[in-house]
């Protein structure tokens, strides 16, 4: 049914059926091929909605095991029925190793044994394979080469020409001085554009904003629901890439502390989540307040602490945020009520803080947020209806990992469609996989709280790469080729730094910087968070109440032996 | 500064000066050796086990012996967080070995329900720390069911098992020590073992215990503490104490991990002080054994109380009411505690908190010189 030619060799189409669904062929010495054809033989064509789903897998180079790393690259359908695509980016060496995903995965090693590239076809339901995103320059160009560049250079010189554009002063229209046109430096600037130099000139002759589309929701008694498209300015974007890759780094960071023990007791990563965060805080502002579960390390940086009192709360340091006495569960900042480490404990706390703001009228929403596994406690139910009843502006956030610790929702959730689980409260699902999305499911929420019409709720699918904490591998409920695939396929940092590319709203070498600045403000923290002091003693018995409690001027905590108390 | 010198001169090695932390590495934790102990012969054949093992062992013969049996809890199915029920599921099935949603208040009321239909229900809560939730059904609905039914009704079929305790890096929410709340409870019985043969025996009574029990087992001991256990069911007694040791000047008083501690405080005392110590194991914090108490304390005339949880409203302060009601004559010293202190169990400075060694020892001292 399928066939594939390599440039320069003859047409293979040995695949061999390894499923139902799925078929395989091996193609040898591919370091030497760019690009691969794929196309339908006609011998039979694909069934009515399906699409053949087309996979690379590259070999690990060690000491990494031998099994391919597939990566998604395209597909056919019976409408589309041949493809080209560019493989030589996906070749792992090819890749960059500051890119946040393949931080932890690439191994140095050498490479010229593993030349054989694994091909793989899945026969996949259309609406499925849409939603996949190829890694960037794999999707050869239709357009001719010269005209498309032709088409580029022209666009950046009217970029760079109408910059100069005045207005004289009682003139109709604007002009462009001729000293603008004749000078040597517009023909160089445009050039050094199109080689992909000069970061500056790169910024500014990109677009300043797009337009960019949301994934589509899911409502729960709601007549509509956010926007499908959202302008998205270059600044934005930046801000957005900037803290995702931050947070990122910062939790890879803090594994790898655990890993050294510099780090004890409890750690639970955020990496996938990301764009829930992100894009959430993206549309609230620091006078909402925010309560969270455990995994709270990536809310605690955009609610402003800084990376270094993140690291340093962890490794219990005085310059840590709860001064090192509440450790990785219990972070807090200003309308940032943590970080709690019983689970669906918050829930309520939530939903009394929103009762505070309403009763103060503030104009603020509270985001109360709870996992998957919290969705079966009573206690958010009784949460959920004292919101109701009190129609408080209260946005309650599942955020749906698919694992609570070890369970898969469906083990258990007699309903796992959490967005409906507030029964009266109108609810939203959002794929918390795309930042954007999120950020205009957070619009919406909030428009929703402060125009008076009590709470909602809304459901972030996303996905954890770790395991529930660092006691957990997070592979014994779940396959690795799960967490591989939604590590190349749906990662939010990744798909995001696609489309701003795509869009051309930021420049690849600025987005080179942001990581390596992103780096470095991580490694310092880390350098931070090893060395600073450790609290005074006396934090073992401070803030147990006030200090000391009203009428008895002498109180001291019981239990303290007389010698630690002289230390007073 | 200058306060810190006056400390380390009177606490001897261990240091209090802020900066000493970051050069040295601190152990971390329940500071014990332990001793393994040896089963009755009459038990028969034994096997080399652990305190998690000898639980699941426990839980195998219940099984296997009462089909009523079921076993619940969080994640339990696969074996547990702690492994404490490995096998059990490939062995019984899914509908006697099952995983609950994370429910702690649902599962100790279903649990009640399931067991006062005379069910034997076994109900792990995945840490001691999260059995508040849970703490209604078992005040209000376990603990009271005989009594407000005149006897018409029971849960007495039904056993809880947590994990307890300090574990080194457990921070505020994984090293509660519960047993003060439920000591206040009458009506249901509170056990915690002290290693793998208590356990298994601990439990099995439990198990068969006409009265609902809760069973705490100290998680720092799970893998720790390993010795040669029978491999068949057997019971040791509930509402009895044991005398480890024994000794003429004064009683120390533990359970659970504490009383490892207190073996090592005991060695102490006899060499650094000269002091003989009588080491009792509670076992059974309610209903508790008065009897082996009072004997001892009436014998040596002094009594040292020690446990993790916080001080004030701790189970001994009622050993400690109790002891002076029943011993007062006989006591040559204030009955004392070393307890934990009265603050959130913390994530930094564990071992200052928790009533270890050297805190013990000094209590001693207090109480011979008296």
């Amino acid at each position: 049914m399928f066939a594939v030619i390599a440039c320069g060799r003859l047409v293979q189409t040995d695949f061999q059926q390894v499923d139902a669904n799925k078929f395989t062929l091996t193609i040898p010495a591919a370091d030497k091929v760019n690009h691969l054809v794929f196309f339908l033989t006609g011998q039979c064509p694909l069934p009515d909605g399906a699409a053949a789903a087309v996979y690379l897998g590259w070999p690990q180079p060690p000491p990494s095991p031998p099994e391919p790393v597939w990566s998604f690259i395209g597909h056919l359908t019976n409408e589309k029925p041949s493809a080209i695509f560019k493989i030589a980016r996906t070749r792992p060496q090819d890749h960059d190793p500051n890119h946040p995903f393949l931080a932890n995965h690439f191994a140095t090693g050498s490479w010229t044994d593993l030349t054989c590239v694994q091909v793989g076809i899945s026969i996949e339901p259309v609406q499925t394979v849409a939603g996949m995103t190829p890694p960037a320059g794999t999707q050869a160009d239709s357009t001719p080469t010269m005209v498309a560049f032709s088409q580029r250079m022209l666009e950046s010189l009217v970029n760079y020409l109408s910059s100069f554009a005045t207005t004289p002063p009682g003139a109709a229209e604007s002009y462009v001085p001729m000293s603008a046109v004749t000078s040597s430096s517009a023909i160089r600037a445009n050039l050094l554009l199109l080689r992909g130099g000069g970061g500056l000139f790169v910024s500014s002759r990109l677009a300043s904003s797009a337009v960019l589309s949301t994934r589509p929701y899911k409502l729960h008694k709601l007549e509509s629901g956010p926007a499908s498209e959202a302008q998205v300015t270059s600044d934005e974007a930046r801000k957005y890439y900037r803290d995702m890759a931050t947070v990122r780094r910062m939790e890879t960071a803090a594994g790898n502390l655990y890993k050294e023990k510099a780090i004890r007791g409890f750690c639970h990563l955020y990496s996938g989540q990301e764009a829930c965060c992100v894009g959430m805080e993206a549309v609230l502002d620091r006078n909402d307040p925010v309560i969270t579960a455990y995994r709270a390390h990536g809310w605690t940086y955009t609610r402003g602490v800084p990376v270094k009192a993140v690291l340093s709360e962890l490794t219990g340091r005085a310059s840590g945020c709860a001064k090192g006495k509440g450790g990785s569960m219990h972070m807090y900042n200003h309308n940032f009520y943590g970080g709690n480490g019983i689970v669906g404990a918050q829930v309520p706390l939530g939903a009394g803080i929103a009762f505070a703001q309403k009763y103060r009228e503030d104009k603020r929403v509270c985001v109360t947020l709870y996992g998957d596994g919290a969705a079966n406690q009573g206690q958010v139910f009784e949460a959920f209806n004292m919101a109701k009843l009190w129609d408080l502006p209260c946005i309650f956030v599942c955020e749906n990992n698919k694992y609570g610790m070890g369970t898969a929702v469906e083990r258990a959730a007699a309903s796992t469609a959490y967005y409906t689980r507030g029964d009266y409260i109108p609810g939203l699902w959002v794929d918390a996989m795309d930042v954007i999305t999120v950020r205009e499911a957070t619009r919406f929420a909030k428009d929703w709280c402060l125009s008076g019409k009590g709470p909602i709720l809304l459901e972030m699918e996303t996905y954890r790469y770790h395991g529930h904490s660092m006691s957990d591998p997070g592979t014994s409920y779940r396959t690795r080729e799960e967490v591989q695939s939604m590590r190349q396929m749906r990662d939010p940092i990744a798909s995001f730094r696609q489309t701003l590319l795509t869009a051309e709203l930021v420049a690849e070498e600025e987005l080179k910087e942001i990581d390596q600045s992103v780096r470095k403000e991580v490694d310092e923290a880390v350098q931070a968070a090893k060395t600073n002091a450790v609290p005074d003693p006396k934090e073992l018995y401070t803030n147990v109440y006030s200090q000391p409690p009203s009428g008895q001027p002498n109180y001291r905590i019981r239990g303290i032996d007389q010698f630690t108390w002289s230390a007073n | 500064g200058g306060s810190c010198r006056s400390l380390a001169a009177r606490l001897g090695p261990v240091c209090l000066d802020a900066a000493s932390f970051s050069r040295r590495r601190l152990s971390f934790g329940p500071q014990f050796v332990y001793t393994p102990e040896s089963a009755d012969k009459s038990l028969g054949e034994t096997s080399r086990m652990n305190l998690f093992q000898a639980v699941t062992s426990a839980l195998d013969n219940t099984l296997a012996n009462d089909p009523s049996a079921v076993v619940f809890g969080e994640d339990v199915a696969f074996g547990g967080v702690f492994r404490c029920t490995v096998g059990l599921k490939d062995k019984y099935g899914k509908d006697r070995v099952f995983n609950t949603p994370l429910s702690e208040q649902g599962i100790v009321g279903f649990a009640i329900g399931h067991a006062v239909a005379g069910a034997t229900t076994v109900a792990e809560i995945q840490f001691g720390d999260y059995i508040f939730p849970a703490f209604d059904q078992i005040a209000n609905e376990a603990s009271k069911y005989r009594y407000r039914s005149g006897n018409h009704f029971n849960c007495g079929s039904l056993t809880v098992r947590a994990p307890i305790g300090a574990v080194g890096h457990g921070a505020l929410y994984h090293s509660q020590s519960p047993e003060g709340f439920f000591a206040h409870l009458p009506g249901i019985k509170v056990v915690i073992p002290r290693g793998p043969i208590q356990a298994k025996g601990l439990l099995l009574a439990c198990i068969n215990d006409p009265d609902p029990c809760f069973y705490f087992e100290p998680k720092i001991l799970y893998r720790s503490a390993v010795e040669d256990v029978p491999v068949n069911g057997y019971v040791l007694p509930i509402g009895k104490a044991e005398v480890l040791i024994e000794g003429s000047d004064v009683t120390l008083i533990g359970y659970g991990t504490q009383v490892h501690v207190l073996r090592e405080v005991a060695r102490l005392a006899q060499s650094e002080l000269g002091v003989s110590c009588e080491l009792i194991d509670m076992r059974t914090i309610l209903p508790f054994d008065e009897e082996t108490v009072y004997a001892s304390v009436c014998k040596t005339g002094r009594c040292l109380i020690a446990h993790e949880a916080p001080l004030t409203g701790g189970f001994g302060a009622e050993l400690a009411a109790s002891v002076q009601e029943h011993c007062f004559l006989n006591l040559e010293a204030p009955v004392r505690r070393v307890a934990g202190h009265d603050t959130p169990f913390p994530h930094i400075f564990e071992n200052f908190y928790l009533p270890n060694q050297r805190r013990c020892l000094a209590a001693i001292k207090d109480l011979i010189g008296y």
